[in-house]
């Protein structure tokens, strides 16, 4: 049954995925050839200076970028599953709605986890290959909230695309749109770094009231 | 039971997230915003005399007392921090303690040094690579490295830029030197200005894992070490390093304990500063060196604490202002009935995310009280907003944020329309 | 005989408004049940409360024995679900469809499905979302009958379907019912094809509800025509239960015998002329009863 599941995700998201994963690699080419050419004008003492003690992070471009995976992604599991409240034909298979709930989300969040894990690799490998392991790890530090509003921004898709009233769409709308702004605060490398540990821990309750959108998606009327 | 917990967890997520943002909009619109009061010993009237910021670039410039000065008074009562200005108006030079002072002499006598919290070791994020001058009497211009050096658990190693790989021969003379001076791996703190604007340089100060300090320079690509005579191992939370044209000092340690000790120039002995009660963590301190006397001020939350000293850092008057807030009582109060707390992500003690929660004042307990009455008058409502145990407990504990967060999850409060 | 379907004392509200109070019906297993009811008679909610997509403001609902609220999964196994407008997933062909719900039922019947599927002559990689609208129905209905239900429910299955698709479905919804020990449970707009179908009927008319067996209904309820000379405004009333006019003829219905119904007209001051019995289809008893607005 979890196949079945998988496959109809899968179909769903396939396209979108492949485009997410070219925007991603596209915009880590992108960085490794504007460090390459940076490198070629300028001294490579004072990149590094430019780096480590000026804050510069060179791969600031794509600090969008997770964030618009994960709600690209989340759009392409569940607008379909919205429109004309077609996920009543999930909810009636034969299987517990929050185990399925359960199988959508760990399959999506699978899918944003690994482009992000491939986005951080090539970060670190990018930033290797011209700076100190330091400047590498740092540059990956840096990457982690953007990734994690990615995440964010597909567990807040997804709660708003369920959620069958407008008002509580709003709202919900809002309180994620504050907690993925809080991600984008700071300046320079690993603003966030501190903070980290909180802001993952709230991945939890982000999960879980995913949940509740699903049980009032079905109760919704027509 | 995930019914209860799902529920939960998106109160729990609003709360947060309103608490975050709406009392920083707060702020935003009511100008909460507290500028530190500049506190100087002034050599004129021998006391302290201190400029207030009421906002909107007006200020009030008083003395210990609370005299009130005009603004060309009190820049007359402080020749040394505003010597262009009397320079400007002709009150130069002028006589002090016997000493004639003209603007020469003043500006070639005088220097500042700022420590904040927030750039204190710890406080940000620092990448722990820096460039080391090399000091070459016959090349008048600093020119920037093309290495930088790391401290690992037993070496200082030296990495090329160009190439991005280690530099085996700076890393093995730099390491072996600093092991022949007595130095005990891994380093502990790293003190040094990786820039070349600065006038001339004097390499890095380093703390090893034993509590000892050594001065590290590079002339003419050979190390020059030398081991600080400590009368004890210090507990060193950070130094600072000036490279000052007066070169009276090296630069600064701090201890974790908030001891503030100058480095001698010449003989590497440690000038205690006279601070009391600072904490490096949380305080900024200011260090303002004047022809005739040096001043610390410690600014903390509730008060700023000046220090004089004379040439030879002994105290002879101290301080203390207590800080105004810079808020209404209406304002205050508000804000309190408003947010039972606020999360914050920023911090003015650190150069990084710091998550603090602040819990508000008896007001808050007010705003609660009638978040329970508004709670119980809606719970009346029809359709119904029935009251549960958990809603309450949020409702207890977040006041008005609580109820908000409760009324967009009650399931007949909005009818679902699809 | 056990019931399939049991409702009690079924509310609901909606906006503050209220759909329907108290209502009480029971679908024994092995019947076809049609729910007939003017638009904006609260048919949909009902549907959707039976589907378990909707949970009523108070009141029961039972489905095989539990809440359709809350169905276990191994009742909704047991029911299969036609939702308006054909819902399927638009995103997959036919193959990956029968894939997707072969997976979700350990009993699915490949056959019934593709049986139904070659019928239609398309390629089997063919997208539902490029299908016509009775194409998609056809795949629903395939979907619906190799899961082999025990139950089924149907909500408006005829909508957006010409007469072929939906003679279709009749014949394929026979043949089910003819299993035995299936219970069908349908709304359709298009009255007529029901009565090939159903033998009870659950007329829904401001927030009341009317079972009957349809032979009884067809039996006891009844349509004469009569020409008359001028504007005829007849009461409702216990003899007259509805009437049309199209110029001169009017129908009448009633659950009285024709004399029953001269004298009235008679009592009323009418002249009806050529009064008799016309044939009835379904659709005429259901204006009859129900009106037509």
């Amino acid at each position: 049954m979890w196949r079945s599941i998988l496959l109809k995700e899968w179909l769903k998201i396939r396209w979108f995925l492949a485009a997410a994963l070219i925007v991603n690699l596209g915009f880590i080419i992108k960085i490794f050839v504007d460090i390459r050419s940076i490198l070629s004008a300028e001294h490579a003492q004072m990149v590094w200076y430019q780096a480590v003690h000026l804050h510069t992070v060179f791969h600031h471009d794509m600090r969008y970028v997770p964030l618009l995976t994960g709600l690209t992604l989340a759009a392409a599991q569940f607008f379909p599953e919205i429109l004309g409240r077609r996920m009543r034909i999930a909810l009636h298979l034969p299987m517990a709605r929050d185990g399925m709930m359960f199988f959508c989300l760990a399959f999506g969040l699978g899918v944003v986890g690994a482009i992000f894990l491939v986005d951080a690799l090539f970060i670190h490998l990018t930033m290797r290959a011209y700076f100190p392991f330091e400047v590498a790890v740092s540059a990956v530090m840096t990457a982690l909230p953007w990734f994690l509003a990615g995440v964010w921004g597909y567990l807040g898709a997804v709660a708003v695309l369920l959620e069958t009233a407008w008002p509580r769409r709003v709202f919900f709308f809002l309180v994620f749109s504050v907690l993925i702004a809080m991600l984008y605060s700071g300046v320079g490398y690993g603003w966030l770094t501190p903070a980290l540990p909180w802001l993952g821990a709230l991945l939890l309750p982000a999960f879980l009231c995913v949940f509740e959108s699903a049980r009032r998606f079905q109760r919704g009327g027509a | 039971m995930l019914k209860t917990l799902s529920r939960l967890s998106f109160l729990v997520l609003a709360i947060l997230a309103m608490s975050y943002i709406l009392p920083l909009s707060f702020d935003k619109v009511f100008g909460k915003h507290n500028e530190d009061p500049l506190l100087f010993y002034s050599p004129v009237l021998h006391q302290f005399v201190y400029q207030e910021s009421l906002g909107g670039h007006r200020f009030n410039y008083l003395d210990e007392e609370g005299r009130s000065y005009s603004r060309q008074e009190f820049e007359a009562l402080l020749p040394f921090v505003y010597s262009r200005n009397l320079e400007r108006r002709d009150l130069l030079p002028m006589v002090l303690e016997g000493r004639s002072f003209d603007a020469q002499s003043i500006s070639e006598d005088r220097q500042g040094l700022e420590i904040r919290a927030r750039h204190v070791r710890g406080q940000k994020p620092r990448i722990q690579l820096y460039p080391l001058f090399n000091n070459d009497p016959q090349v008048a211009m600093m020119r920037f490295p093309v290495e930088v050096f790391r401290f690992t658990p037993n070496a200082m190693e030296f990495i090329d830029a160009d190439h991005n790989r280690l530099d085996p021969h700076l890393t093995g003379r730099f390491t072996e030197a600093l092991k022949d001076k007595g130095f005990v791996f891994p380093a502990e703190v790293i003190g040094g200005r990786p820039t070349n604007l600065k006038p001339f340089d004097d390499g890095y100060f380093i703390g090893d894992s034993m509590g000892q300090v050594f001065h590290v320079k590079r002339v003419l690509n050979e190390p020059q070490i030398f081991r600080l005579p400590l009368d004890s191992p210090l507990d060193i939370l950070d130094v600072v390093v000036t490279e000052h044209e007066r070169r009276e000092f090296h630069g600064v340690i701090i201890t974790r304990q908030g001891e503030v000790f100058l480095i001698r120039w010449g003989d590497y002995g440690l000038i205690p500063l006279p601070v009391k009660d600072y904490d490096p963590r949380s305080m900024d301190l200011k260090l303002l060196i004047d022809p005739l006397y040096r001043t610390v001020t410690v600014s903390s939350r509730g008060a700023v604490t000046g220090v004089a000293m004379d040439a030879g850092y002994q105290v002879i008057r101290r301080y203390e202002l207590p800080r105004r807030e810079a808020a209404s009582d209406l304002v205050r109060h508000s804000r309190d009935f408003l947010f039972p707390f606020q999360l914050t992500l920023e911090s003015p003690h650190h150069g990084q995310a710091h998550v603090g929660l602040h819990v508000g004042g008896p007001w808050s307990l007010a705003g609660i009280l009638l978040a329970f009455a508004l709670f119980f008058l809606l719970s009346r409502r029809d359709p119904p907003f029935p009251a549960n145990k958990g809603d309450l407990a949020v409702v207890a504990l977040s006041g008005l944020l609580g109820l908000t967060a409760v009324a967009f999850m009650k399931g007949d409060f909005f009818p679902s329309a699809a | 005989m056990k019931n399939v379907i049991e409702v009690h004392n079924l509310c609901h509200r909606y906006n503050g408004r209220s759909i329907y109070e108290n209502l009480n019906f029971s679908v024994p297993e092995g019947s076809v049940c049609g729910l007939l009811g003017k638009n904006g008679q609260g048919k949909t909610t009902l549907v959707n409360i039976l589907m378990g997509f909707l949970k009523p403001t108070s009141g029961t609902c039972l489905v095989l024995g539990e809440n359709s609220h809350n169905l276990s999964p191994a009742v909704r196994h047991r029911v299969g679900l036609l939702h308006e407008g054909h819902l399927a997933y638009e995103f997959m062909t036919i193959t990956q469809t029968e894939k997707f719900f072969r997976g979700c039922y350990p009993g699915w019947k490949s056959e019934v499905f593709f049986h139904l599927m070659d019928k239609m002559g398309l390629p089997h990689n063919h997208r539902v979302g490029n299908m016509s609208c009775g194409q998609r129905s056809q795949v629903v209905l395939g979907v619906i009958m190799a899961q082999s239900p025990d139950l089924l429910i149907l909500d408006d299955y005829s909508m957006g379907l010409d007469a072929g698709y939906r003679r279709l479905f009749l014949d394929v919804l026979h043949d089910f019912a003819a299993q035995g020990n299936k219970t069908i449970f349908v709304t359709s707009h298009i009255v007529q094809d029901l009565e090939q179908l159903v033998d009870t009927i659950i007329f829904l008319d401001k927030g009341e509800i009317m079972q009957v067996g349809l032979d009884q209904f067809m039996r006891t309820f009844r349509k004469y025509v009569f020409q008359c000379e001028r504007d005829a405004s007849l009461p409702k009333d216990e003899v007259i239960r509805g009437f049309e006019q199209r110029g001169r003829q009017v129908a009448l219905y009633s659950y009285e015998d024709m004399e029953a119904v001269d004298r009235h007209l008679a009592s009323l001051g009418i002249q009806a002329h050529q009064l008799c019995r016309a044939p009835m289809s379904l659709e005429d008893g259901f204006i009859g009863l129900m009106g037509k607005y």
